[in-house]
């Protein structure tokens, strides 16, 4: 920390030693009580510099904001929801969000399970329709093997 | 709670109302403050704030809470939306403090305070825009001044440079032969 560095501070960041940079604070303030140099230039010629950035800092201080109590509930009010979450609201209104998502969540492995299990016996089926027109064909197939081995036996026993 | 900002960011991009509740009620102050200030306590101002909290539901997934912190990433958003309006709608901003008188007619008090106030907020409006940023940053907002720089894209030499040059006209506009006016 040097006499211009310090200036540099002063005319940068005011007076307050709060709004100084915190990485230098510590070295400021030692700085403006112990050197004898700074003592002695600030009295020369920093002390009614220091004075009026002091008022400036009151006079900032001044400007309040406008404060707007109903910003909160404008901002909630005014978040944009998804499709589905409007559909819910709509459907069940004040229904939460954070309720939702660990429902439909919880529900989606039931959902997967029925699709899955539908199709499974889905094919189950075809397969069943396919087997049993084959069996029926073998079984006719056999019973005509059986009445022609019925009438060789016949012809043997003749 | 237990919970930090991070994780309240990331609850809140997936939907969950109370943890965005939480991080607007932490924020809203601070940022409402921010914008009143730069844009003059106009009614403008109403809109930014929600723009800028609405993009935190929207867009939270892009803040990165490694690169800065959560008050430094909205001050930015806020920091860019009024900069973006300033552009729009140049003439209004030039034009400050009409809406603020009326706004805060009442008690004598009020009256004088409200007085105090359109002064100052003249006298910030006619600073060149980056200057006023910098300024309301530290001086208000209370920002390091790394997260001021970072905000308006300069080095820390820059804005201490903006903040010197912006405080000594404002000592030119406020004070009359070092006194308060």
């Amino acid at each position: 920390m040097n006499i211009e560095r310090f200036q540099k501070i002063l005319e940068a960041y005011g007076s307050r030693e709060e709004n100084w940079p915190s990485s230098e604070r510590r070295e400021a303030q030692l700085f403006v009580q112990d050197r004898v140099d700074a003592q002695q230039f600030l009295q020369e010629h920093l002390q009614e510099h220091l004075q009026e950035h002091r008022l400036l800092d009151i006079r900032l201080d001044e400007y309040l904001p406008r404060q707007s109590p109903a910003t909160r509930d404008n901002v909630l009010k005014n978040l944009p929801v998804s499709s589905l979450d409007s559909f819910l609201n709509w459907l069940i209104p004040e229904f939460r969000t954070d309720i939702w998502h660990p429902l439909v969540a919880g529900t989606l492995p039931l959902v997967i399970g029925i699709v899955i299990g539908t199709n499974a016996s889905m094919g189950t089926l075809d397969n069943d329709n396919a087997e049993s027109a084959d069996n029926w064909q073998a079984e006719d197939v056999y019973f005509l093997a059986l009445d022609e081995s019925q009438i060789t036996m016949g012809l043997i026993n003749d | 709670m237990g919970l930090d900002e991070p994780d309240l960011v990331r609850k809140s991009i997936n939907g969950d109302q109370s943890a965005y509740q939480l991080l607007l009620d932490q924020h809203l102050s601070s940022v409402s403050n921010f914008v009143m200030r730069m844009m003059a306590n106009t009614a403008e101002a109403d809109d930014i704030i929600q723009e800028t909290f609405i993009r935190l539901w929207t867009h939270g997934d892009k803040f990165n809470p490694e690169k800065a912190q959560l008050t430094t990433w909205l001050h930015n958003i806020a920091h860019n939306l009024c900069i973006d309006h300033f552009r729009k709608f140049k003439r209004l901003v030039e034009e400050p403090g009409t809406e603020k008188a009326s706004a805060l007619a009442g008690p004598e008090d009020k009256a004088i305070q409200a007085d105090m106030t359109a002064t100052v907020q003249e006298a910030m409006m006619k600073l060149p825009e980056r200057q006023r940023s910098a300024i309301i940053m530290c001086h208000y907002q209370g920002l390091s001044n790394k997260d001021a720089a970072m905000i308006l894209d300069v080095s820390v030499d820059a804005l201490e440079s903006l903040m010197a040059r912006g405080r000594r006209k404002l000592k030119q506009m406020l004070l009359v032969d070092g006194q308060l006016q």
